[in-house]
């Protein structure tokens, strides 16, 4: 059984101590949701990547230049020499 | 011995595609910061991926190298986590249906051969790239790298020694670069290992505690964490001083020695789910035949070849089919200079001490051909000497001369004039009457020395053996 921590954790975002009782309750729905699903017999039922009946969509290997880097950069909040700068993770 | 080590690899092979696994970007290794990336690889939303004709192509090609079982329908999975070098936050792999299964690879070492198996290749993109600057005490991405279409190969637990564990790396690297679908360059790293290790006593059908060592890229450095890691085990085992955990470690190449990564405690959960904007690719018999029929030579077939047809010795073969890139050099010289042996002699003796020169390995030589078959021609011709050839084809390496130009501009052809030749003789023994006296004495070496006195005054451009044959002449004519 996954804690509301844990999912915070995962999610990386810090709750409160009220938004964690609050989300656990929420966070139990679904998982009880999901227990209802997993007692289904599923066995012989293939799995379902899309529900679209579309195979094999393919692109050729054709390079192609879509942005200038400029624009790819331009929504960053922080770049560098060309780089998107984020903090130290290192 | 009373332990057993048991070794599985991770192999992360970067795919030779021109474009990207799922967009059009580039996938070339060395462009500017974030010079080949568009909005699908980085991660900007609502961006549709449509992938790669050529990539799952590579992969069957992979598949059928490594006799593997190709999926009738593959999909494509995603792997959720954070880190700055992954934009979705997701990573497209496979995991329920990969592009195949239960393949295997044959080594041989010192023990003889042995079967490795495998238990899935599947396809992956690759994530960027992070640049730590301590100037500006931040960390700096650069997707260039993002999305570019790897293969993971995945073996069972089928090693026991470091040296079974390089016999397949470079088995591995000659079946996937022969077959064009990576140069497999572990310095450039388009070819990567995750290292699995545990140890257990001998006759234990349990696994042991496992480490996995990550990001391994030279034999040497997997060698000696092998090496390492193995003892490291075996040494908590026996003295309980250390409790080992499955953990993630990092091989410092400095201290020789691996490192914990400090994972945090709570197992990394990837949250693995099939992508549904993927559509599942079909491969059926025809395609796979396809890309059966369109694979090279393996370098086990061109290996006979050049021994059996082409008259190579097998040292000469084994050493031009050791690598992809030499193996092409050596076809490319060839075609403009039809004579195997000699060939493959200037490519072994010549250019790879050249080569070797400016620290550049057999997988990173780049010459034109044409002109290393026409410094071969010249030599042939009795234009110019053999010394002079490899200088040629220094400068050929160096800056890119036309040979023929080059020696007709500097004048560098072999003396003609016998008269020139004849004189300068004389002189260098009238000069030289110690050795001449050696050789006169029975020193029959002392003639080497004067034919390069002869040479030397000839700038270079005699003719060895014709200097040598004279010389005898005159010296027991004397």
């Amino acid at each position: 059984m996954m804690r509301i921590e844990d999912y915070a954790d995962m999610a990386k975002i810090a709750l409160t101590e009220d938004e964690k009782k609050s989300f656990s309750a929420q966070v139990n729905i679904l998982t009880e949701s999901f227990d209802i699903l997993k007692s289904i017999d599923t066995e012989s039922v293939k799995a379902l990547v899309t529900v679209l009946d579309i195979k094999n969509v393919f692109r050729d290997d054709v390079a192609a230049k879509t942005v200038p880097r400029e624009t790819l950069l331009a929504n960053a909040p922080e770049q560098y020499g060309g780089y998107f700068q984020v903090p130290k993770t290192l | 011995m009373k332990y057993e080590t048991v070794i599985g690899l991770e192999v992360h092979v970067e795919m030779a595609t021109k474009t990207k696994l799922f967009c059009a970007c580039s996938a070339q290794f060395g462009a500017a910061a974030n010079e080949n990336v568009c909005p699908a690889c980085a991660g900007m939303p609502g961006m549709p991926a449509v992938t790669n004709k050529k990539a799952v192509e590579f992969a069957i090609a992979a598949a059928l190298v490594t006799n593997s079982n190709i999926t009738p329908t593959m999909s494509f999975d995603k792997k959720n986590y954070f880190y700055p070098d992954l934009p979705t936050g997701y990573q497209i792999t496979q995991l329920f249906a990969p592009i195949c299964r239960d393949g295997w690879v044959e080594i041989e070492t010192a023990e003889g051969a042995k079967k490795i198996t495998l238990k899935q290749i599947h396809i992956e993109e690759d994530a960027g790239k992070l640049v730590h600057d301590n100037r500006i005490g931040a960390s700096l991405v650069d997707f260039n790298r993002a999305s570019v279409p790897l293969v993971e190969i995945v073996s069972n637990p089928d090693f026991r020694t470091a040296e079974e564990v390089v016999a397949y790396l470079e088995e591995l690297r000659l079946l996937l670069s022969f077959a064009g679908i990576s140069d497999c360059k572990m310095q450039e790293g388009s070819m990567r290992c995750d290292v699995n290790i545990s140890v257990r006593k001998i006759g234990d059908t349990k696994l042991g505690v496992r480490t996995e060592i990550k990001n391994m890229n030279s034999l040497k450095a997997i060698s000696a964490a092998i090496a390492y890691e193995s003892q490291r085990h075996m040494d908590a085992l026996e003295t309980g001083e250390e409790t080992l955990v499955q953990e993630t470690r990092r091989w410092d190449d400095a201290v020789g020695e691996t490192l914990s990564m400090r994972e945090k405690e709570a197992a990394a959960d990837y949250r693995y789910f099939p992508n549904p904007e993927i559509m599942p690719v079909e491969i059926d018999a025809d395609w796979i035949e396809v890309v059966r029929q369109g694979l090279p030579e393996p370098a086990q077939d061109k290996f006979v070849r050049l021994t059996q047809e082409l008259g190579l010795s097998e040292y000469d073969s084994s050493i031009i089919t050791g690598s992809k890139n030499l193996s092409d050099i050596f076809d490319g010289a060839l075609k403009h200079f039809g004579r195997p042996k000699e060939v493959a002699n200037w490519i072994i003796v010549e250019l790879l001490s050249i080569a070797k020169g400016d620290n550049k390995g057999e997988g990173d030589i780049e010459i034109d051909c044409e002109k290393l078959a026409k410094v071969m021609q010249l030599v042939d011709d009795k234009i110019i000497n053999r010394a002079m050839g490899k200088k040629l084809l220094g400068l050929v390496w160096k800056e890119g001369i036309d040979p023929a130009k080059y020696v007709e501009e500097n004048q560098l052809g072999m003396v003609s004039d016998t008269s020139l030749i004849d004189s300068t003789i004389q002189t260098v023994l009238a000069e030289q009457t110690k050795s001449v006296n050696e050789y006169k004495d029975g020193n029959k070496k002392a003639i080497n020395f004067l034919v390069g006195q002869v040479m030397k005054k000839l700038a270079g451009k005699g003719d060895p053996n014709m200097v040598n044959g004279l010389l005898v002449k005159y010296l027991e004519d004397m």
